[in-house]
């Protein structure tokens, strides 16, 4: 199993009681609750705590895209992955790109390129759609995002494979000359990584393309069922999925005893849920954003991330973080990856208003008694279905 | 009988489409809430014309046109909809997005165009006159921008809880919605160069207490359209015709029945 240590880059600093006061802490949140010269130290800290994992022996690390709101504030993924170019030794993973919120895709071909070079062949290139909440900030129109997501990847792995310069005549991106230098150092391109909170669509396209799927953090139900969809996709396109092709990305966290634990990761867990996280329904899902019978599958549960308040106990019940002793923690790892076949795991290390200082404790603590018994597993071994 | 519901198919998609009535054509052209069903002023309209009431394609009934993307591409397909329904001219009155509509329509084939009757409509952008963002909204505080009284807020909102078809209804009309109307919000940039071709007979009646598109919004359509009439309706937000369907008519009944065009606010 390989190891990368996640990071939302998080603002800590909403009020206590801010999901009680306020609808939003994305797009409409101003931006005047943003102080810089906090957000520097932060993007300082957050940075030292990625190379640190790494330093620890995790895999990898990983960045990714958010705009406009208090739960992530990476907007370029790229940028922090250069950073962290002369800092880490393992992969990067950019996880990922919302390709079809940029003009023009063909930048996110070349950046990804450039960091390639940069980083002699260590970045893995992830595609995501971008949160309903991002084609508010864009003003980019949600019933175009599944159709442009599609056209930007073909356009972007033609970049890096296809002898330039070619013509590019699409529905949304129209390039006569495409033509980009630099091109990777990976053949064919760098892997592609396809996160995704489970919608059936995403999960049948990345298995046809033997892309790496990630799943982000849902109930224990959810990744059951899509980990097996996965798997049963992958058979019918006449393949065996590999622990390397399923990924499962969530917050971790480890202390020396369960209750311990439990104690020290809620109120940071508690804030990324229900106060970073906090948006009305048609910000998250605008109309168009989901397909009719997904958006109808949505307003019947009872329970959703960012919607609703969702309580500590019920987030550690189900499985949407881990929080426990490094046994405990080691323990479901392990019958989980039994289970569903992943090979890689993408912990959360920070999140929400979790200080430095306990950051560190759980890199190392997880990486000292919970990775070295995890590494074999999913190694070797194909998934049969 | 007062309507019938017929349907037909016009390049691939099918639309539903509601008639009445009997005389000269007339196309009211819905908003981003829908048809609906069968409105008392369509009733009273349907005394002295045809009336035809569709669903957009991709809203109510009607299927969803592959290739419309823009209200512009709907008023192509709304006259390739005239041409099959064999209608050489027609009075069109639009609302809301429809109304949007019926000035795209206009533009591209006035000679389809007898009269026109613009309410509410979409379809320009006044740069310091704020309107809300309905795409941030739940359904229940967008019926609270679009009616005026309480009564009609609270009438439209239970119509949709209990029906399992109308609820389908309405999550479709709001992805139909996002894909016309996202950006540029609820309007087109040209058409503020493209206006000044108009010539047909053109009446632009807005509802007082609109807070949608504000009444300022009604008069620069005013402005814009040199020899328009405008009527405001009180007691009426965004859809006038709705909610005060007699002094609505009352407003447009004498632009209707008038061989030329009228000057002057009445």
């Amino acid at each position: 199993m390989k190891f990368y240590s996640f990071h939302l880059m998080p603002w800590p600093y909403l009020e206590e009681n801010f999901r009680d006061n306020n609808d939003s802490a994305w797009v409409t949140l101003s931006n005047s609750n943003y102080d810089p010269k906090r957000g520097a130290q932060l993007y300082k800290r957050y940075i030292d705590e990625l190379a640190y994992a790494d330093q620890l022996g995790f895999d990898g690390v990983c960045v990714n895209e958010h705009h406009q709101n208090a739960y992530g504030n990476m907007p370029s993924p790229n940028i922090i992955a250069t950073m962290l170019v002369e800092k880490v030794k393992g992969k990067i993973a950019v996880v990922g790109n919302a390709i079809p919120l940029r003009e023009d895709p063909v930048r996110i071909a070349e950046e990804i390129a450039m960091l390639d070079l940069l980083s002699g062949g260590r970045i893995i290139s992830g595609f995501v759609r971008g949160l309903g909440a991002e084609y508010h900030s864009f003003s980019k129109n949600p019933t175009e995002s599944r159709e442009r997501f599609h056209e930007a990847h073909k356009l972007i792995i033609d970049a890096w494979t296809k002898q330039g310069p070619f013509e590019h005549y699409g529905k949304y991106y129209k390039f006569r000359y495409v033509n980009p230098w630099p091109i990777p150092i990976q053949k064919p391109h760098p892997p592609v990584w396809i996160p995704s909170q489970g919608s059936s669509e995403t999960v049948a396209w990345t298995a046809e393309k033997k892309y790496t799927y990630v799943q982000t953090y849902s109930s224990i139900d959810t990744i059951r069922r899509v980990f097996k969809q996965f798997k049963e996709e992958a058979n019918k396109c006449g393949y065996e999925a590999s622990p390397e092709q399923m990924g499962w990305a969530l917050p971790v966290y480890v202390a020396d005893t369960d209750k311990k634990a439990m104690k020290e990761a809620e109120h940071g867990i508690d804030y990324l849920f229900n106060q970073a996280f906090k948006m009305p329904h048609e910000i998250f899902f605008p109309a168009g954003y989901l397909t009719l019978n997904s958006i109808k599958n949505v307003l019947k549960a009872k329970k959703g991330i960012g919607t609703t308040k969702l309580a500590f106990e019920y987030l550690v019940d189900k499985e949407y973080v881990l929080v426990g002793s490094p046994e405990t923690v080691r323990q479901k790892l392990a019958k989980y990856q039994e289970e569903f076949g992943f090979g890689n795991l993408l912990p959360m290390m920070q999140f929400g208003t979790l200080s430095h200082e306990k950051t560190m404790e759980n890199i190392k603590l997880f990486a000292e008694k919970v990775i070295p018994s995890l590494k074999p597993l999913g190694e070797q071994a194909v998934i049969a279905n | 009988m007062e309507y019938v519901t017929e349907y037909y198919t016009v390049k691939d998609t099918k639309i539903r489409l509601l008639k009445g009535g009997s005389g000269a054509p007339l196309l009211f052209l819905h908003g981003a809430n829908g048809a609906g069903d069968w409105l008392p002023i369509l009733k009273t309209l349907s005394q002295d014309y045809t009336v035809y009431y569709p669903d957009h394609p991709g809203y109510g009934e009607s299927d969803t046109h592959p290739k419309i993307d823009s209200v512009q591409d709907l008023a192509f397909f709304y006259l390739d909809v005239m041409d099959h329904l064999d209608i050489d001219k027609a009075v069109v009155m639009g609302s809301s997005l429809g109304g949007w509509l019926a000035v795209e329509m206009a533009l591209i084939a006035p000679e389809k165009i007898d009269k026109l009757i613009l309410i509410d409509a979409a379809g320009i952008r006044i740069e310091n006159v704020k309107i809300p963002d309905i795409f941030v909204m739940s359904p229940q505080q967008v019926y609270n921008i679009l009616f005026h009284s309480e009564e009609a807020k609270n009438d439209y909102a239970s119509k949709n809880i209990n029906s399992p078809d109308l609820e389908n209804i309405v999550l479709r009309n709001r992805i139909a919605t996002s894909h016309l109307a996202w950006n540029p919000y609820f309007h087109n940039p040209k058409i503020l160069d493209r206006i000044h071709r108009l010539k047909m007979p053109i009446l632009v009646v807005w509802g007082a207490e609109d807070k949608f598109f504000p009444v300022a919004y009604g008069e620069r359509y005013h402005e814009l359209i040199s020899h328009s009439a405008l009527q405001i309706i009180k007691d009426a937000g965004h859809f006038p015709h709705i909610e005060q369907p007699e002094q609505f008519w009352n407003s447009i009944k004498y632009f209707l029945a008038e061989e030329e065009a009228a000057h002057e606010v009445l």
